[in-house]
């Protein structure tokens, strides 16, 4: 039986496809990638990447927040957070007592060079403040602080599935009764450390990615930041619902993923059973899709065991806004939310020549009739976990 | 939900009998191989070999891999960083490895959240068991304690507290039955600070609280930043 799920009543979003859903839904619409040359990250590494237009000033005059206080990733998940309790109008009361589940993999590492750079010269050295903000908890204590979330708080750390833990962890936290409002999401900076990373697995490409095309050679980073608000209380589900939700684990390899993809099979099977509905409810997939060969192929072999030979639209949003990591499975559930609301489904970005042997991605957006999305998430260390989201 | 079995990473710890592939075992960084070889601990105790679930707990995750490609990006450049420490300083990867271990495809979750880490690991343990989705969830946390973490609290002022930065790695085996005592009434708490004096330390220590309770033998209440439950044995 379909199980409508935990209520969402507010989401925000800023990558570098738009701060806020207005901008970001028009992107979305046109197909407007964010993807260029790095202009404000300071790195040696020349690849192309998906930043936020917005100067860390500029986001601290945007929030009313001293500059030069917050890392860039607080200020991220800030100015998204801040959109979604906005949309869901809570009042101060209700936000006092909303629990706070964030996720990020950097933290506050853009600015941790900051403080390590002095201090490699001698113990004595390094601004403490950039000490401070290195840990993950930091950026959800400091985005409590700066929106008045008083409730309990968490921060969820799984590499590029983080964001969508976080989201799971809250609906799970409303199910069981444990909260009653859940701000949940994810956030993370660009930075040389990611970008060095990335580039010694051999992964990025040197050109805007080609996500589930033939010859794709490899992926782009991002930034950015997604919220969403959820609510055990009575009223509209302003956004829609999130009806099914599983997080599994490969067990195959820290960084590659099994051919057959049976973790990310196992989440999406879990979700389905969660939702109480088949295969052939769900209109829209949001792939993980990051166009490195060996994510798209095991994640296309997944979606092939499941669906069989009648597979819905689907797509990667990646070659928009490049991997955000821990905001990626946030952004793009608020993708998924905008696709069932719009009724559109998403063209797959950067799209060229479909994968020899599998079924094409969707090459333009196309009309959504189904109630239901589901949007995939599959992190380091076999990490999958899937979300399937009902239209309002 | 009741605690099946429990482990502390010691000295005696074999590690070389838990992690019995000589391979894996080399390419674990120091912090991974104590928490992996904690939580094989912690399963054989229960004679548990697959787990439904395992969640983690890390206050500020894998410092000495991160600092380790710091380094490399100022001396070298990061075009020049390492893949190994780069893949081992993902917060989740005492978990994953764990999962690769023992084959478990059950869900998988990293809470890297400084001192209320362990007690959101705790509230997510419930929940897998309390919506049914997990029979038995191994709960492993760990936190290494490196020179520039302790002279980096030195210069923050944690000397005022009382403690002396540490480092621990500890697991706990939870299931819907049996075993040596229950958790009970475990509640999301809102605390700015840790709770004991000794989780000042570093954030697993409430752990080893938890683990030091179940000893004692007798029920009593506990509380760590983010949950408190009562221990009923």
């Amino acid at each position: 039986m379909a199980n409508r799920g935990v209520k969402i009543i507010g989401m925000g979003a800023v990558s570098s496809i738009g701060v806020g859903i207005d901008a970001t839904l028009e992107s979305l619409r046109s197909g407007r990638s964010g993807i260029g040359p790095i202009k404000n990250c300071a790195t040696t590494i020349d690849v192309p990447a998906g930043e936020v237009g917005l100067t860390d000033n500029e986001m601290a005059g945007l929030l009313g927040l001293r500059p030069h206080r917050h890392s860039r990733t607080t200020l991220l998940a800030t100015l998204a957070a801040r959109e979604a309790i906005g949309e869901a109008g809570l009042a101060p009361d209700t936000l006092k007592k909303a629990a706070l589940i964030s996720s990020t993999t950097t933290g506050g590492m853009r600015e941790t060079p900051l403080f390590y750079a002095p201090y490699a010269k001698g113990e004595g050295m390094g601004p403490l403040s950039h000490a401070w903000r290195h840990p993950t908890a930091n950026h959800t204590d400091e985005m409590a602080s700066a929106l008045g979330i008083g409730g309990w708080r968490t921060t969820i750390s799984t590499a590029c599935s983080s964001g969508a833990n976080a989201i799971l962890t809250g609906a799970m936290m409303i199910e069981s009764g444990m909260a009653e409002t859940v701000v949940a999401g994810g956030a993370d900076a660009l930075c040389a450390f990611t970008l060095g990373g990335f580039n010694s697995l051999k992964i990025l490409s040197g050109e805007a990615c080609h996500p589930l095309s033939e010859g794709r050679d490899g992926l782009n980073l991002g930034e950015g930041a997604a919220y969403v608000v959820m609510t055990a209380d009575e009223g509209k589900p302003s956004c829609g619902w999130l009806s099914g939700w599983r997080n599994t684990n490969d067990a195959y390899h820290q960084t590659a993923m099994s051919d057959d993809g049976a973790g990310c099979r196992a989440s999406m099977r879990g979700a389905m059973e969660k939702a109480g509905i088949g295969p052939s409810g769900i209109g829209y997939i949001n792939l993980h899709g990051t166009a490195t060969p060996n994510n798209d192929q095991t994640e296309m072999a997944a979606i092939e065991a499941v669906w069989g030979g009648k597979i819905p639209f689907f797509g990667s949003t990646k070659g928009l806004t490049g991997h955000t990591l821990a905001a990626s499975g946030a952004l793009e559930a608020v993708f998924c939310l905008l696709a069932l609301r719009e009724r559109m489904a998403w063209a797959s970005a950067g799209l060229t020549t479909p994968m020899e042997g599998h079924p094409p991605a969707l090459g333009s957006n196309g009309p959504l009739e189904a109630e239901y999305a589901l949007s995939n998430s599959l992190g380091f260390g076999g990490n999958c976990t899937s979300l399937i989201f009902r239209k309002a | 939900m009741r605690i099946l079995s429990s482990a502390k990473f010691s000295d005696e710890t074999d590690v070389k009998g838990l992690i019995a592939d000589s391979g894996a075992r080399r390419r674990m960084s120091r912090l991974i191989k104590m928490g992996v070889a904690t939580g094989m601990e912690c399963l054989a105790k229960a004679g548990c070999r697959l787990p439904d679930a395992i969640v983690c707990a890390t206050g500020y995750g894998f410092l000495a891999d991160s600092e380790k490609l710091l380094g490399q990006m100022f001396t070298a450049g990061e075009g020049m960083m390492s893949p190994t420490p780069f893949m081992q300083s993902t917060f989740n990867s005492i978990g994953s490895s764990i999962a690769i271990m023992t084959g478990c495809h059950g869900a998988n979750m990293t809470f890297a959240d400084g001192w209320r880490a362990v007690g959101s690991a705790m509230v997510f343990s419930q929940l897998l068991i309390g919506s049914g989705e997990a029979g038995t969830v191994l709960l492993v946390a760990g936190d290494e304690l490196t020179p520039t973490l302790e002279a980096t609290l030195g210069r923050m002022g944690m000397g005022r507290v009382g403690v002396a930065p540490s480092e621990g790695v500890a697991a706990i085996l939870f299931g819907r039955e049996g075993g040596m005592g229950a958790v009970e009434n475990l509640t999301p708490t809102t605390t700015d600070h840790p709770v004991e004096k000794s989780d000042w330390a570093y954030p697993t220590a409430s752990v080893m609280r938890l683990i030091d309770t179940i000893a004692g033998g007798s029920t009593a209440a506990y509380e760590t930043s983010g949950a408190k439950c009562i221990i009923r044995l």
